[in-house]
């Protein structure tokens, strides 16, 4: 990959220092990243990870991190969180750890869902092993740069066996000001042979101005294991949401992660998940509302290192407006893994004639007995489709929403944790011309 | 999966004599190994070519040094060493220059039997087929058939070179329009050095008699071959061209990086088909050709059509795009391809859809086979820019993998700035099974027919594009690269 120095990306030199000062069992690994990020530089179009998405703005801005916590009401956050099920929930205000508007709860014995702050100085060994093993910081700037910049976010381990019953929710908010702030937000998810748990990540904005959020979140996964993980982005209108995402799986375990890209200027969605033992299973989903002048660009890379695992990748973007999306999937099959079988698909729905489109749906394979298939469209709503709606009394604009509500109903009537669903469906619906005639309709209950 | 079964496909990546590899031994006028501007100089005194010519291929040599080598192939089997450009010879002609044959009774013996063994008697085939041939060896052109049938018709068939010297105007207006001098390194570097090819033009409402057919053969030892082709199709006129090659056994890689430009105005209609043989190295990876093509088509007139075919078996590293630029309205582009690699081979290729007009659509198919070590990609854009309203686009990319140290890869970039755009992308990778050849064995059909046999099902969408006698050469070509290493 050929990534140019494009500005002086000493811009962030104080705060590092800063916390470099602070030493700690991390300091090393932060020091590294530090001097790679320096090393690579903000990315450009020139190189292959980035071409559709111009960091030029971020480059530019002079960013700095919340020096403290910015106050937000109860109020504020309740929109984001789910109904009528109980969850460990952890709130950061700008990177910084809100008490108030947090409630972890009870925790199971032997289970940890902590500040990632606490458990680097409680738990250093195993924040020190696991961290970082998922994602390769070296090759992308942004990761590496979270990465320089660990200092909170989540902690969650679940022992051998144990089954963690309720979601742990953490909040990301970001409340923009006079001043660019970006926040490093990382968390870090280690469940161990036979154990199960759900966390929902929540990225949201308050306020207009522009910032960076930079959220690296790394699941490990034993073997037997199963996970389900979401993220939601619903960031202010001006805020840059570059978010990292790696997983790693052992025998027949079996992980869901979905990203939800809503609001943002420009949401990047990097995403590497490495199948590491036999029969695992990783589905990979995700829906893009573009809309606006927003740009969301999924970002993916799958690898099968071992034999008879699965992997699915299913991603839609709906365009309006000015809106642009980019999607770059690659199957990566080890000469190991035979038996491998991968299905990618990316689809895309234009409803407006000033959206624009990327896709790169890639194989790249070194082993021979494996099913790998890979599928991409590009197109308008079916003008059949729309007719027979029109024949039946239903108006233009209503059969627009109709047909628009099914075709991301795909990526959403899979969500196992039935509140996150309906907040879904809601938020889709807002968002669709008509949307409460379709909900009076009785299409989504 | 079955041991009998195993043995017969690791068998396939075992390595069949190259039987068209020799060295015909014919004095060459040769210039001495190197490049600078003199060389460039010499070539364009040796053609006698105008000065415009040698200013252009001046400006492209000048612009080749700025340039940087692309550097993508990424696979460990075969580390790509830098190519000395100053270890090739960039020009060699047969001896025989001065004194040109003016029919193929005086065509060198010697040469005539070099086609011979390589299966292609240029009478018979121009005889029983009806096809006219330009065969180039090296360099220079040493025999065209046909020539007064096609004159008839006012066709226009001959060497490049002629064609700089006769149609100046047509040369001059063309040339380096659909690939300009300074569009990558290779073109850069043929653009300074060409030293012939063929033209072809085909004028206002006139199909072509005959399919119009040319053999490149790389010959005389370290001389790398640019060629020039430019074919334009004028209004409502119609051509089926073929280009076929096979190339000498050699230890030395050899570099071969042509130039196509393909120009169809309205209502023309061009059909391009190629099938390359080249000496892919031998098991180890040893020897064979760098073939760097740079071939793209200009669908410039409305209603205009532009059809690339190829069958690629040979070459140790094949980086080739044929693509078409659909800028008249209701154009249509398309794209078939096979590309076969074994032992130590590296093919990427694939083709660039660039949809400008409205209503174009575009068509590719590419079917890729690896066996032993080899490595085949597919690398495509389709790209609609945002005038190309209800533009259309259909890709398939399937591959066969043949053995467990093989790999096939696929890198599409679709990029869609308008909304009427339809565009599909599909692709898949499979395996030759052990029940289907179990189920072959069964029926009496011994493994190495069904492999034939599946290969040939597998490509038939492709084979079918060809044109008759080619495809017939293309099935061959499969069977024999798969020869003697199956059973």
């Amino acid at each position: 990959m050929t990534t140019e120095t494009m500005n002086d990306q000493r811009q962030f030199e104080s705060d590092f220092t800063r916390l470099a000062e602070a030493g700690g069992p991390l300091a090393e690994l932060r020091r590294e990243a530090y001097e790679r990020f320096v090393e690579l530089g903000w990315p450009t179009t020139r190189g292959e990870a980035y071409r559709y998405t111009d960091c030029r703005p971020i480059a530019e801005a002079d960013l700095q991190l919340a020096a403290s916590a910015a106050e937000v009401p109860m109020d504020v956050l309740r929109p984001h969180l789910l109904d009528g099920v109980p969850c460990h929930r952890l709130v950061f205000v700008n990177g910084i750890f809100d008490e108030t508007l947090s409630d972890i709860g009870t925790i199971p014995d032997g289970v940890t869902v902590m500040r990632l702050a606490e458990a680097i100085t409680e738990q250093p060994d195993m924040v020190t092993r696991h961290i970082g093993t998922t994602i390769d910081w070296k090759i992308d700037a942004f990761d590496a740069l979270n990465t320089a910049f660990i200092e909170d976010g989540l902690m969650m381990h679940v022992p051998a066996g144990v089954h963690l019953e309720h979601p742990v929710h953490v909040l990301h908010v970001t409340r923009s000001g006079d001043k660019p702030i970006v926040s490093h937000p990382r968390t870090l998810i280690v469940v161990e042979n036979g154990g199960r748990a759900t966390c929902v990540e929540t990225c949201c904005g308050l306020g207009d101005d522009p910032c960076l959020v930079n959220p690296v979140t790394e699941i490990v996964a034993g073997d037997d294991v199963h996970v389900d993980h979401y993220r939601i982005v619903r960031e202010g209108e001006k805020t840059w949401h570059i978010g990292g995402f790696g997983l790693i799986q052992g025998n027949r375990s079996n992980v869901n992660s979905c990203c939800m890209a809503l609001d943002g200027e420009i949401i990047r969605n990097g995403m590497t998940g490495t199948l590491d033992g036999t029969e695992g299973m990783a589905n990979l989903r995700g829906l893009a509302v573009v809309d606006g002048s927003r740009h969301v660009d999924n970002f993916l890379r799958v690898n099968h290192m071992k034999p008879e695992c699965d992997s699915r990748e299913y991603f839609k973007h709906i365009l309006t407006d000015k809106g642009s999306a980019a999607f770059t999937g690659r199957i990566y099959v080890e000469e190991d893994a035979q038996k491998t079988d991968a299905v990618q698909t990316n689809m895309n729905l234009l409803l407006s004639e000033n959206a624009k489109v990327r896709t790169r749906p890639q194989l790249e394979i070194f082993a021979d007995d494996v099913k790998c298939t890979h599928g991409a469209t590009i197109g308008r709503l079916d003008e059949q489709a729309m007719f027979y709606l029109h024949a039946r009394g239903i108006g233009k604009e209503a059969a627009k929403s109709l047909l628009t509500f099914a075709f991301a109903n795909e990526v959403i009537e899979d969500i196992e944790l039935l509140p996150l669903r309906r907040m879904m469906e809601s938020l889709l619906l807002e968002r669709l011309p008509h949307g409460d005639l379709l909900r009076s309709m009785g299409g989504v209950d | 999966m079955a041991s009998d079964s195993n043995q017969t496909l690791d068998a396939w990546a075992e390595q069949s004599d190259y039987k068209w590899g020799f060295v015909t031994d014919i004095e060459s006028e040769t210039l001495p190994p190197g490049l600078d501007e003199g060389v460039v100089r010499a070539i364009s005194a040796r053609k006698q070519e105008p000065e415009w010519l040698l200013e252009w291929r001046l400006k492209a040599y000048r612009h080749w040094l700025t340039m940087k080598e692309p550097e993508w192939a990424h696979f460990p089997d075969r580390p790509w060493g830098p190519i000395d450009y100053n270890a090739i010879s960039y020009y060699s002609a047969p001896k025989s220059d001065e004194d040109r044959p003016k029919s193929l009774d005086e065509v060198d013996p010697k040469l005539l039997e070099t086609y011979e063994k390589l299966g292609i008697p240029l009478e018979e085939r121009a005889a029983l087929a009806g096809v006219a041939v330009d065969a180039v060896f090296d360099s220079v052109s040493v025999a065209t058939t046909y020539r007064e049938k096609l004159a008839e018709s006012g066709v226009i068939f001959c060497p490049i070179s002629e064609a700089v010297r006769d149609h100046p105007e047509l040369v001059k207006k063309y040339l380096g329009r659909i690939v300009p001098p300074n569009d990558n390194f290779f073109a850069a570097l043929n653009s300074a050095v060409f030293t012939d090819g063929s033209f072809v033009y085909i004028p206002k409402g006139v199909t072509c008699p005959m399919e119009l057919s040319t053999y490149f053969r790389i010959n005389s030892l370290n001389t790398g071959q640019f060629e020039r082709t430019l074919i334009i199709a004028e209004e409502g006129a119609s051509v089926s061209y073929l280009e076929g090659c096979t190339a000498p056994m050699r230890d030395e890689n050899q570099l071969h990086a042509a130039v196509v430009e393909l120009i169809a105005l309205d209502d023309a209609s061009i059909k391009y088909s190629t099938i390359q043989n080249w000496y892919p190295g031998d098991e180890n990876g040893k020897g064979g050709i760098y073939n760097f093509v740079t071939k793209r088509g200009m669908c410039e007139g409305d209603r205009s059509h532009i059809s690339w075919t190829q069958v690629e078996t040979g070459s140790a590293i094949t980086w080739k795009y044929p693509s078409c630029i659909l800028k008249g309205d209701d154009s249509i582009g398309e794209f078939y391809s096979v590309a076969l690699t074994n032992n130590r081979q590296q093919a990427d290729t694939g083709t660039k859809m660039v949809h400008i007009g409205r209503n174009t659509r575009s068509n590719i198919v590419s079917k890729g086979i690896s066996a032993g070590h080899g490595q085949n990609t597919y690398r495509g854009l389709v790209k609609i820019r945002p005038k190309a309203t209800n533009a259309r686009n259909y890709t398939q990319c399937d591959s066969m993998l043949m053995g467990d140290r093989c790999g096939a890869h696929t890198f599409p970039y679709i990029e869609a700035d308008n909304d009427t755009a339809m565009v599909e992308h599909e692709a898949s990778t499979s395996k030759i099974g052990e029940d289907q050849i179990f189920y072959c064995n069964q029926r009496g059909i011994s493994s190495e027919d069904a492999v034939s046999m599946i290969v040939n099902g597998f490509c038939r969408e492709v084979l079918a594009e060809l044109p008759m006698e080619f495809a017939v050469e293309a099935k061959k070509l499969l069977e024999v690269s798969l020869e003697g290493s199956v059973g």
